[in-house]
């Protein structure tokens, strides 16, 4: 049995494989996060004024917020398909290492919904007038601050992908999780907008981002256990 | 050599040692919360800077003490029954969500009134403020997962491993006021060490209402608990023995 087991390389590559074509099949799972973005930071200038002062104050903010529910809808994609075909008791019987199976599934999730995100967003951080010293660390802090997102919503979908009903259920368990993570990713942008260094708080970020990286894949194979039995 | 461990968490030994002992609990609580509320609130002198309003700390530092330590309660017992299963550790976390709930929302009340006059404002997004309120709603969050499932079990296993991932708030909370520059004082100022800062005439009082609220908590953690226990355990022998001796005793009065 185990000497044709591959080998743990080729299953992660394996997954990535899987999971990008899936979502490239069903382009819907590119386009709606990425499209729900747009428009929601179209509102706010439409709702709030469209004096550049006022848009300056709100950019980071306005960028980060609609970034992190994106990606919050987004989970969806992430188990639901899996689990209602079967595929995911397959995954959890597996022999390979659920750790590195469920990180790789949520790194191509990243890849699809959060990457398309991430280069848009100087786009729009320059359409609400954010100064251009902004830039670079909003996209540095949303390349570090994403997966983390992703981990930390992956638990919250494991745990509710077994009942109907769950999309304000997620909001309700993940959002405050997410708050550390936006506190510091806007905090990068404000600071540089006045001329304050932001490598402390990028570090900080990446600091949450290994600790996630390193605990959570055991609560998402913890919480899938749950809900698939 | 675990055989014990296991009989502690038997939820009907739970349900008679209460029974037997909560009198007790109850009445030491309400002589700590009778002496320490008057003496606290009534007799001991008032603050030289904040007059009579830092008052409201005798009510305010227990409770968001207690809040965090509940939540970390909740935790242990949510390991508790993850690591061996045991009933009664996932019944006692249950119970925690809604009084931890309730106590983070006291917290953060009094510390709103007291900071109307102290700070004036009554609200300010610092870190030690905002933590806590994020505690608040992982609790919600923790309660509305429970409620959403159908089966007890899954419901129970759910809610332990949210109240797990939810534990790296605590040291958040904890270390707020030193990791970041906030309008909330550190504890330095309140710790017992300080004795230049608190005499005892101070922090007695608080001892007082300290202990008293835990006994408080523990009440309504134990009254909880043994509803959920009559409630799961509906359909054994010994839960229809207690209701036929009450409805006995009730017949027998009537």
């Amino acid at each position: 049995m185990t000497e044709n087991r591959p080998g743990l390389g080729a299953v992660i590559a394996g997954t990535v494989r899987r999971e990008l074509l899936l979502a490239l099949r069903s382009s819907g799972e590119v386009i709606n996060p990425l499209m729900f973005f747009v428009i929601a930071v179209t509102l706010f200038p439409l709702g709030g004024g469209v004096e550049s002062s006022f848009l300056s104050s709100i950019a980071s903010g306005v960028i980060w917020v609609t970034a992190l529910l994106a990606i919050m809808f987004s989970m969806d994609n992430l188990f639901r398909a899996d689990y209602e075909d079967g595929s995911l008791e397959q995954l959890l019987m597996s022999p390979q290492p659920l750790y590195f199976l469920l990180l790789a599934k949520v790194f191509s999730h990243w890849l699809v919904a959060c990457l398309p995100i991430i280069v848009l967003a100087p786009v729009f951080a320059d359409m609400l007038a954010m100064p251009a010293e902004g830039r670079l660390p909003l996209v540095l802090g949303l390349l570090v601050g994403t997966p983390v997102l992703c981990l930390l919503g992956a638990i919250g979908m494991a745990l509710t992908v077994g009942l109907s009903r769950s999309g304000l259920l997620l909001a309700v368990l993940i959002l405050p999780l997410y708050i550390p993570v936006l506190v510091f990713g806007t905090g990068m942008v404000e600071a540089a907008m006045s001329s304050l260094p932001y490598a402390g708080l990028l570090a900080l970020l990446g600091a949450i981002l290994v600790l996630t990286i390193c605990l959570s894949p055991l609560a998402i194979g913890a919480a899938l256990r749950i809900s698939v039995n | 050599m675990w055989q014990w461990f296991f009989k502690l968490g038997s939820p009907r030994l739970f349900y008679s040692m209460t029974d037997r002992y909560l009198p007790w609990l109850v009445w030491v609580t309400v002589f700590l919360m009778s002496i320490g509320l008057i003496w606290g609130l009534a007799l001991t002198p008032p603050d030289y800077q904040m007059g009579e309003n830092y008052r409201i700390a005798y009510i305010h530092v227990p409770t968001a003490t207690l809040a965090m330590g509940c939540y970390a309660m909740m935790a242990c017992f949510s390991a508790g029954y993850m690591i061996w299963n045991i009933k009664l550790a996932d019944m006692i976390a249950k119970a925690c969500a809604p009084i931890g709930a309730t106590i983070t929302a006291v917290a953060l009340a009094t510390g709103s009134l007291w900071g109307i006059p102290t700070w004036g404002t009554w609200w300010i997004w610092d870190a030690r403020l905002t933590s806590t309120l994020i505690m608040l709603f992982l609790y919600t969050g923790i309660i509305a997962l429970r409620s959403a499932f159908d089966s007890v079990d899954s419901g129970a296993r759910a809610c332990a491993v949210l109240s797990l991932v939810g534990v790296v708030n605590l040291p958040i909370i904890k270390y707020s006021v030193e990791w970041w520059q906030t309008l909330h004082q550190g504890s330095s100022s309140l710790s017992l060490s300080n004795t230049a800062a608190n005499p005892p005439e101070i922090w007695l009082p608080a001892f007082f209402v300290g202990f008293g609220i835990l006994g408080f908590f523990l009440i309504a953690l134990i009254l909880r608990t043994r509803n959920e226990i009559l409630l799961r355990e509906r359909r054994t022998q010994w839960v229809a023995e207690l209701v036929n001796a009450v409805q006995r005793r009730e017949q027998s009065n009537a």
